[in-house]
């Protein structure tokens, strides 16, 4: 599988430095969101509320970075499909959303962001609110505070 | 006075008349010019509002059209008759639409709290009515031997009873007292019709359709939080909270657990690529947001979520159906193996027929879904419905009452306080009462 950022499978079609950031992106919140889904899909809903949260503020994100990309583009070069049947990925710790969203941030600030498309701006705002949801999440944590 | 009232009074009059003296006779004929009525009931409503339109506002018929627009249309009898009170409510809808949108009230007779009541007679005239053709349906129910008449007027009674409980939860609904509030109610209408126009597109794009999935299931697990959140502030001898939980949360981690079965089907069938809906993204970010709302009131929150619970019986039977569309399709590599595990699980298939059936069996252009794959996942869709359904009817004990009063689910006593429960709208991630 090449890294979600290696984009040598690009189409040949004319693709701007805004779009290539934003595919980079994508294709880092969907590493990230099917991670997450994997650790808390099969779950009761009734538990786990606040890691709940974050994969589905983390689908939110990939949805939106999806929306504001032409059709036909790969977002993973290993999956036959969307679904993320069980066993396909390793399963990573919270720390890693964190490090995803980091570097998929990093890509959208690659570029102007005039030259990007419009409603990157709110993803990028979105991502780093994301983060910071995260950061106080794993305060909470330490700090030994119920979560729910 | 304004000159819109005669046609608000003769609307309320036509409306009462038809749900308290119902014309057997006629059959469903309520039924019959219902979908037309609620149309023009709710241009009437939209053109109601006076006051410059900045952005999108809260719209109740948006979720109930959009309900409709993908319905059958009306045919559930051998009799062709209407009821000609519908039709002159129709009529007077659109007079109203007429006077509101060509003769606009004078300056000095416009007011929030006008427009508020002009909006409020048209919905619940379009409740009364939506009420009186539910009726009917049953009454043609009870007497008809027709199988296949009786599925059709199964499938328009939900209909009209998912519209009877949208309109309910709006017409109900206590005033948003809060910003929060506000976009938590046109998040949800914004989400609801938006889900049912992106369904209703051929062929179905399985991502979308995995993405409807995978709200609705968060929605339900957001129900399930606010209920959790309520019991840990419980009193002891609560009979009515402890209902809410029983009746509540069964129904709701049932539903979800058919909810994800549902999604990851649809994943299955996705291709990994960009290409979904911008609207259905963009409604479910906003939705999202508006549920993640610290300032949001919960009492509020769980009534106006009661609306898209019973929206959601009609989502999951339009995920059912897609899923039989003959312009479905998935990459070949999938369809294959996915029928090879379908085909697993029944020795007694005729294996040989169904992969003869196939056009290709390897790569990845898109290819049709094999009969017992395509009946897998109809069967997981209709068992999903049913269970939506057991949410939709449990979820009536989070809708309010018509005096406003928050239910108790939602309500916390706090130590101090001896009277009477107090409504506490506090942040998600607050603990316990708010002391």
């Amino acid at each position: 599988m090449s890294a979600p950022h290696d984009l040598s499978d690009l189409p040949a079609w004319d693709f701007g430095d805004g779009q290539a950031g934003l595919l980079a992106a994508a294709r880092l919140l969907f590493i990230a969101a099917s991670e997450a889904e994997l650790q808390i899909g099969s779950r009761p809903i009734n538990e786990d509320l606040d890691q709940r949260l974050v994969e589905a503020d983390l689908k939110v994100l990939l949805w939106q970075a999806v929306a504001l990309l032409p059709p036909g583009l790969r977002l993973d070069t290993a999956e036959p499909n969307w679904g993320h049947r069980p066993g396909q990925h390793q399963v990573l710790p919270w720390g890693d959303t964190r490090s995803a969203l980091e570097a998929a941030a990093r890509e959208l600030r690659r570029v102007a962001l005039r030259a990007q498309p419009a409603g990157t701006p709110t993803l990028l705002a979105d991502m780093t609110a994301l983060i910071a949801r995260l950061d106080s999440l794993t305060r909470g944590q330490s700090d030994g505070r119920e979560l729910q | 006075m304004s000159t819109a009232t005669p046609l608000l009074e003769r609307t309320d009059r036509l409306a009462r008349d038809l749900l308290a003296d119902p014309d057997p006779s006629i059959g469903v004929g309520p039924y019959r010019n219902w979908h037309d009525m609620i149309h023009q009931a709710a241009e009437a409503w939209r053109a109601a509002d006076q006051s410059p339109r900045t952005s999108v506002g809260l719209d109740p018929f948006l979720g109930v059209q959009a309900i409709i627009d993908n319905a059958e249309q009306p045919s559930p009898s051998h009799s062709a008759s209407t009821d000609p009170r519908v039709m002159a409510l129709t009529i007077q809808f659109g007079q109203l639409t007429s006077h509101y949108r060509f003769k606009p009230d004078q300056p000095d007779t416009t007011s929030a709290a006008r427009d508020q009541r002009v909006q409020g007679a048209v919905l619940h005239a379009g409740y009364l009515v939506t009420h009186a053709a539910g009726l009917a349906l049953r009454r043609e129910l009870a007497a008809t031997k027709n199988p296949d008449l009786l599925a059709k007027i199964d499938r328009a009674l939900e209909t009209i009873g998912i519209a009877e409980q949208i309109l309910d939860v709006h017409l109900h609904r206590k005033p948003a007292r809060s910003v929060a509030d506000q976009r938590l109610e046109v998040a949800l209408t914004r989400w609801t019709a938006t889900a049912h126009q992106v369904i209703s597109e051929q062929p179905p794009e399985p991502k979308n359709s995995y993405i409807i999935s995978d709200v609705q299931h968060g929605l339900l697990a957001h129900t399930a939080a606010l209920l959790q959140t309520a019991a840990r502030s419980r009193q002891a001898g609560d009979d009515k909270l402890a209902e809410q939980r029983e009746r509540m949360l069964p129904a709701l981690l049932r539903s979800a657990d058919h909810w994800r079965q549902v999604r990851q089907a649809w994943a299955g069938l996705a291709t990994p690529t960009t290409g979904i809906s911008r609207d259905l993204a963009d409604a479910a970010r906003i939705l999202q947001h508006a549920l993640r709302n610290p300032e949001l009131d919960r009492g509020n929150a769980g009534h106006l979520i009661a609306g898209v619970l019973g929206a959601a019986v009609n989502l999951a039977q339009r995920l059912a159906d897609a899923f039989e569309s003959d312009q479905l399709r998935a990459p070949t590599d999938v369809v294959v193996s996915l029928t090879q595990g379908s085909l697993d699980r029944v020795p007694e298939a005729n294996h040989y027929q169904v992969w003869m059936g196939m056009t290709r069996h390897e790569g990845r252009a898109p290819v049709a879904l094999p009969v017992p794959l395509r009946d897998d996942f109809v069967q997981a869709a209709l068992r999903n419905v049913e269970a939506a359904r057991t949410v939709r009817s449990a979820a009536h004990v989070l809708l309010g009452t018509s005096t406003h009063v928050p239910p108790a689910v939602y309500r916390v006593r706090s130590p101090g306080v001896q009277a009477a429960d107090r409504t506490v709208a506090r942040p998600r991630d607050s603990v316990g009462p708010r002391r």
